[in-house]
């Protein structure tokens, strides 16, 4: 009974949804401010996204007569609940509450289950512009998702390598869980291994993609499809997604914590730890926030979304496919 | 709802009213100053949480401009009633008032408190940059108002 | 994307660009185009004005024993026209910029001014007046002839002038 109380605990409040939605949240305010600082405004306050959200909570709801209602009202739903599932495997201060065998390519479909809510949600909605963004969105996940793809299969083989080089058996360790994975970089984060470093780069590049941001933000182009797939949506539909859509910030930066550099700073498994841990990975994945999503975006124009796929599949794909090839090396 | 909880919460929702424009037929001038307004670091509107928004349906401030011209009254008005309540509704420069240089026109039909409830009106032609940005803070007042009456 | 990063950098070290305007004053350029003021003192109710405003702003109403003059912000697009046609200089431009309102209050936004008119000294008919400023600048205060005989109407100014001139013919 304790059992299950724990982890319902870990599934709402802490790793979950109430941690996720706070951090998120704030992760995309500090983003709105520094990119109004980087443009010389003043921007807005850090706690807008908050704000945001309250207000859209409390506005009529408009539902176009055409739309598909169940997948209308199902649609924010989606990219939610996957990114909150996501993050049950991932460490943040305690170890991660739902890790098994196999657990690493789940993620990988979550990562890809938090883009199809955007889809969803835009081909509910019986609008053409939002139908064009639906498209773009498609495009460009294919296109990242080879990356995606490889980046994961490096990591996995690297960790592979590492464990059998210390002792232990090939065939026990494969099991694919985000376990090995950090265990594997007990001696060694891999990103003070440079064969490595391409992935990372590789992943660096995706995330922008993922979340929205310039120069890849060819989805919700306002001033072209005139916001994409969530022209739709008002009142709490609207903040749901959006609240969705900062989430998954969070946790595609803690993917990419927790597979290049994971790790607490104070061992131990005290209340104080824990706590110490968790704002440890807050910061790791803050500072990865800033360097894909913010520096870059406040720094580049968009790109079409042709010039957007061709791009995912040749540099990112080149970089991961260079990392995987040094790594294979390595290990024969 | 708390009544003590009230005060706080009428205060955050109030932060982050969402502005579409609509244009009516209007020459531009004004879409120009209202471009200047929302983008240039200048008279940055987004420290009042001021975003522009793409969609109608996630407005709170409308922003009309120009004379309604009757080509486009019938598109005018199913725009309109797409905006989710509660909503301030401001025009801004002379034409959405009195149809300025166009009034005896066969093709405008001024104003536009006519076809819609107006909160604040910015006369000018156009009007300048610092008068639309006082016409947003005024919008602000009355949309706080607004909240607390639904909050009730 | 050297010069991206550098500007990046240097911009963070400026500082924002934004002048926090309700909470300071701003002024606008000199010479630009604001609100229409008026100065019944000088004004000789020519009506050049109504002629030539592009916005139908200006209306003069002439009743009975005044006339009333307004111009309406609403609609004034602010040419300058009526300035720059004035003979007197009555109404001027200024660089009031202020102009939001709330949407009951812009139809009161209006200048007015009531000019009485004075009756002929003869025939007692109520004539519009010269005001003095007008006279002592357009006339230069060295029109002795009109002076004598400012405060009666033209049809009697011109019977006075032309008994003069009979009396002048006579001699």
């Amino acid at each position: 009974m304790l059992q299950v109380l724990e982890k319902l605990f870990n599934l709402f409040v802490f790793p979950g949804f109430f941690f996720m939605a706070i951090i998120g949240l704030y992760f995309v305010g500090i983003h709105r401010k520094i990119v109004a600082r980087i443009q010389r405004r003043i921007g807005p306050p850090i706690d807008q996204p908050f704000k945001d959200f309250a207000k859209l909570m409390i506005k009529e709801d408009v539902t176009p007569q055409g739309a598909a209602k169940g997948l209308f009202t199902l649609a924010p739903y989606i990219t939610i609940i996957g990114v909150v599932i996501g993050m049950m495997f991932i460490p943040v201060g305690i170890p991660a509450p739902l890790d098994t065998a196999g657990a690493f390519l789940v993620l990988l479909y979550l990562i890809t289950a938090a883009a199809v809510g955007v889809m969803v949600a835009g081909s509910a909605s019986s609008s053409p512009y939002a139908a064009v963004g639906v498209s773009r969105e498609m495009a460009l996940v294919i296109a990242y998702d080879l990356s995606l793809i490889v980046i994961f299969l490096t990591v996995a083989v690297k960790a592979v390598a590492i464990e059998t080089a210390t002792g232990g058996a090939a065939a026990d360790l494969l099991n694919f869980s985000i376990n090995s994975i950090v265990s594997a970089q007990a001696s060694r984060p891999f990103i003070l291994d440079w064969t490595m470093l391409p992935a990372l780069l590789a992943f660096l590049m995706i995330i922008p993609a993922n979340l929205g941001l310039a120069p890849f933000d060819v989805v919700e182009a306002e001033t072209e499809i005139v916001e994409g797939p969530m022209i739709e949506f008002s009142g709490y539909r609207l903040a749901l997604l959006q609240l969705g859509s900062a989430m998954k910030a969070f946790f595609i930066c803690s993917v990419v914590v927790v597979f290049f550099f994971p790790g607490g700073i104070v061992a131990g498994a005290g209340l104080g730890s824990i706590v110490i841990n968790a704002i440890w990975h807050i910061l790791k994945a803050w500072v990865v926030y800033f360097l894909a999503g913010t520096l870059v975006s406040a720094s580049f124009g968009r790109r079409r979304v042709d010039q957007a796929v061709k791009f995912y599949l040749t540099v990112p794909l080149v970089l991961s496919i260079l990392s995987l090839g040094l790594v294979l090396a390595k290990v024969g | 709802m708390l009544g003590i909880l009230k005060k706080p919460l009428r205060k955050m929702i109030a932060g982050s009213p969402w502005v579409y424009r609509m244009n009516t037929g209007s020459c531009n001038g004004c879409d120009v100053e209202l471009a200047t307004v929302a983008l240039c670091p200048r008279y940055d509107t987004s420290r009042f949480g001021v975003k522009l928004s793409g969609s109608p349906k996630h407005a709170d401030i409308v922003v009309i401009t120009g004379p309604m011209t009757i080509r486009c009254k019938d598109a005018a008005y199913r725009i309109f009633s797409q905006i989710p309540e509660p909503k301030v509704v401001m025009t801004v420069g002379n034409c959405p008032i009195s149809g300025n240089v166009f009034q005896d026109s066969y093709a405008v039909d001024p104003p536009i408190s006519k076809h819609f409830p107006v909160d604040v009106s910015v006369a000018g032609c156009p009007p300048s940059p610092w008068a639309i940005l006082d016409g947003f803070v005024k919008c602000i007042e009355i949309w706080e108002n607004r909240i607390a009456e639904k909050l009730d | 994307m050297l010069t991206t990063i550098k500007t990046v950098l240097a911009n963070i070290g400026r500082g924002p660009a934004t002048s926090r305007y309700p909470f300071v004053e701003e002024t606008v350029p000199k010479g630009f185009r604001g609100k229409v003021t008026y100065d019944p003192s000088k004004c000789i109710g020519c009506k050049t004005c109504v002629h030539v405003c592009a916005g139908k702003a200006i209306k003069i109403d002439e009743k009975t024993d005044c006339f009333d003059f307004s111009v309406w912000d609403g609609t004034c697009t602010r040419c300058q026209m009526c300035e720059n046609f004035c003979p007197t200089g009555a109404i001027k431009v200024t660089e009031e910029f202020h102009n939001a309102y709330l949407a009951e209050d812009v139809y009161k936004k209006a200048h007015f001014g009531n000019i009485p008119y004075i009756q002929c000294a003869e025939c007692k008919k109520m004539i519009k007046p010269l005001p003095e400023v007008v006279a002592q600048e357009k006339l230069k205060g060295e029109n002795i002839a009109y002076k004598e005989r400012s405060y009666i109407c033209p049809d009697c100014r011109r019977k006075a002038m032309a008994k003069d001139l009979m009396k002048g013919l006579a001699r």
